[in-house]
């Protein structure tokens, strides 16, 4: 009897430490996944970081620390990306940290600092949910990791929801101002239709290959040869149309302008360059990765696209007066282009670093285009281009700065804009696309019209009534860096193409 | 196990996606559009499943939660910017957004 309890209680003790013990083990190999984790997947800094911020506004309300924790934050998520260089880490089959997608996502993070640092400005101070705006470009971001890595459908799904669903909060972030309540309601309902597409999209290629595994799509594919399904052919096409509706490509850029007009000046430059960057990160892998060997039937429909973004985008936007519509309709002719990375993707290995020097000197000439802007709208209060009337004069430095933007936008030599055109006009020639070639160098021709049309009213036309615009060192910083990556990448393109 | 027409799936769930896209298009409330939004997801859960159930396996159908999550934030951020709107304008008809073209 007593044996028996004896044996009992020493049984209890020992299955207590069996588990006791096999807690541990458990806890110190979740301590080590979530470590692991942190140091192998940037999205888990930008999220802890996202949420860093919200507390900072909500519970803290530490105004003044908002824009450095962020960019230590950035710096962070940053420093992991670039740590993780050529290491090819997979994560439970769904994420791949490949080189290109690593160095999509550094471009990404460093865009967001030069976007914070335009932040950094009276404008964005008088707000009073100033850290829920902070917070939300890092959970975007956290979506941009997604859907620059993914290796599963649902990723890219649930990357580009999280992407979107944060921006189209950002852009009605001025609440009581009718045209940015409009930009979100138009970026929302289109947004969400485009949505639609995709999960459309998705259902048809799960039904016809039997799978959401990229990996497992391309071997599909390659068994599929010639003769494809409906169904998956259905599918290919609804997935352009949902990828072209986020990244702006005609038909599917009429929301772009307005949205853009309509939001504030910070969101727009993020949607116009890292939005812009992911959508096109996304579209390559997706293109690449999954319908490589169906390229014959989505081909067509790409060159398509390309020829009627950069005709419509650049006669609509020689009509502009706003400056930033005008940026609007720039940047969707420069999706135009970068559409082509996607087009010769399929049989160039050199399209992945074509489309990110495109995307580093676009990205660059926008992020001066729209700080110029930040600060020449809260002088004058308006964002037409007679606003920027003798800027020469009342800031040399900005002006100059501009000129080099609106030149790198244009596509003249010995600026990165330029080697991008060059490259991507290349690729497509040696894919036997001659017209589309002509025609995208005559629609740059064109564009030559309403980029020259700002640096005339700075230098040409005479303002005596502004005054001086001073310059803080942050956004000196900003204007210098971004101006020499334009210069240093016009004359080395290398530097970025060779990466990958 | 019964056997599964899939087509009649793929014919029933076209017709559900076509019918909330005309819907989108015409429909002039916000609200309304929203629902028809809504329809057009649901349309693709149904042929998820379908299809989960045709290629017997799990991943369509854990693809449907995801969907159904998803959807749900979504309406929650949709919701806000109509209430956002509907406080500046009192009006909900998307017509009220008009103030940037061309």
């Amino acid at each position: 009897m007593s044996y028996s309890i004896v044996k009992f209680k020493i049984g209890c003790y020992l299955w207590q430490l069996n588990f006791f013990q096999n807690f541990m083990l458990l806890q110190s190999y979740l301590f080590k996944g979530i470590l692991w984790e942190f140091q192998t997947n940037p999205m888990v800094i930008l999220t802890i970081f996202g949420i860093v911020m919200m507390f900072l506004g909500v519970v803290l309300k530490a105004k003044e620390w908002l824009l450095t924790v962020g960019l230590l934050g950035l710096l962070g998520g940053w420093a992991v990306t670039i740590l993780n260089w050529d290491t090819h880490i997979p994560h439970f089959k769904m994420l791949t940290f490949d080189n290109m997608s690593l160095a999509m996502l550094a471009t990404a993070l460093a865009f967001t600092i030069l976007i914070f640092l335009i932040t950094d400005h009276k404008e964005y101070e008088e707000w009073s949910n100033r850290a829920e705006f902070y917070a939300l470009f890092f959970f975007s971001l956290a979506g941009v990791a997604l859907m620059l890595s993914f290796s599963n459908l649902l990723i890219l799904f649930i990357g580009i929801e999280i992407l979107s669903i944060t921006s189209y909060v950002m852009a009605g972030f001025r609440k009581k101002d009718l045209l940015s309540n409009e930009a979100s309601l138009k970026y929302f309902l289109m947004g969400s239709f485009a949505t639609g597409f995709l999960l459309m999209g998705i259902a048809l290629i799960y039904g016809s290959t039997g799978s959401f595994d990229i990996v497992a799509i391309h071997a599909a594919g390659k068994g599929l040869g010639n003769n494809i399904s409906p169904l998956y052919l259905i599918g290919i096409i609804l997935l352009i149309v949902a990828m072209g509706f986020k990244t702006s490509v005609a038909p599917f850029h009429f929301w772009a302008p307005d949205v853009y007009q309509g939001a504030p000046t910070a969101s727009t430059a993020y949607m116009s360059i890292v939005v812009k960057l992911a959508g096109f990160g996304a579209f390559y892998r997706l293109m690449y990765g999954a319908f490589q060997y169906s390229e014959y039937s989505w081909s067509t429909t790409i060159v398509a696209m390309i020829a009627l973004t950069l005709i419509l985008s650049n006669l609509i936007a020689t009509r502009q007066h706003n400056f930033k519509r005008m940026l609007a309709y720039s940047s969707i002719s420069h999706a135009g282009f970068m559409l082509m990375a996607v087009l010769y993707s399929v049989h160039s290995i050199d399209a992945s670093g074509n489309l990110l020097l495109y995307i580093v000197g676009y990205g660059a000439a926008s992020i001066i285009a729209f700080g110029a802007l930040q600060l020449v709208h809260y002088q004058t209060g308006s964002d037409e281009i007679e606003a920027f009337n003798g800027l020469a004069k009342r800031n040399p430095f900005l002006a100059a700065c501009i000129v080099l933007a609106m030149c790198s936008m244009a596509g003249i030599p010995l600026t990165a804009g330029f080697f991008g055109k060059f490259y991507m006009l290349q690729g497509i020639i040696d894919q036997g696309h001659l017209w589309l070639a002509v025609v995208a160098v005559l629609c740059s021709a064109v564009s030559f019209y309403y980029y020259f049309a700002v640096i005339k009213a700075m230098y040409l036309t005479e303002n005596d009534e502004a005054e001086t615009i001073a310059l803080n060192p942050y956004q000196i910083f900003l204007f210098s860096i971004a101006g020499l990556a334009i210069l240093v990448f016009g004359v080395m393109p290398m530097l970025i193409k060779g990466l990958l | 196990m019964q056997e599964i027409f899939i087509d009649k799936y793929i014919y029933l769930s076209m017709a559900l996606f076509i019918i909330g896209m005309v819907g989108v298009m015409i429909r002039r409330n916000a609200i309304v559009v929203f629902m028809c939004i809504e329809l057009m997801l649901n349309a693709v859960n149904l042929l998820m499943v379908a299809f989960s159930a045709k290629l017997n396996d799990a991943a369509g159908q854990m693809f449907v939660f995801f969907i159904m999550t998803v959807a749900a934030a979504e309406v929650a951020v949709g919701l806000a910017i109509i209430v956002m709107i509907y406080r500046n304008t009192r009006s909900i008809d998307i017509n009220v957004a008009n103030k940037l073209k061309w």
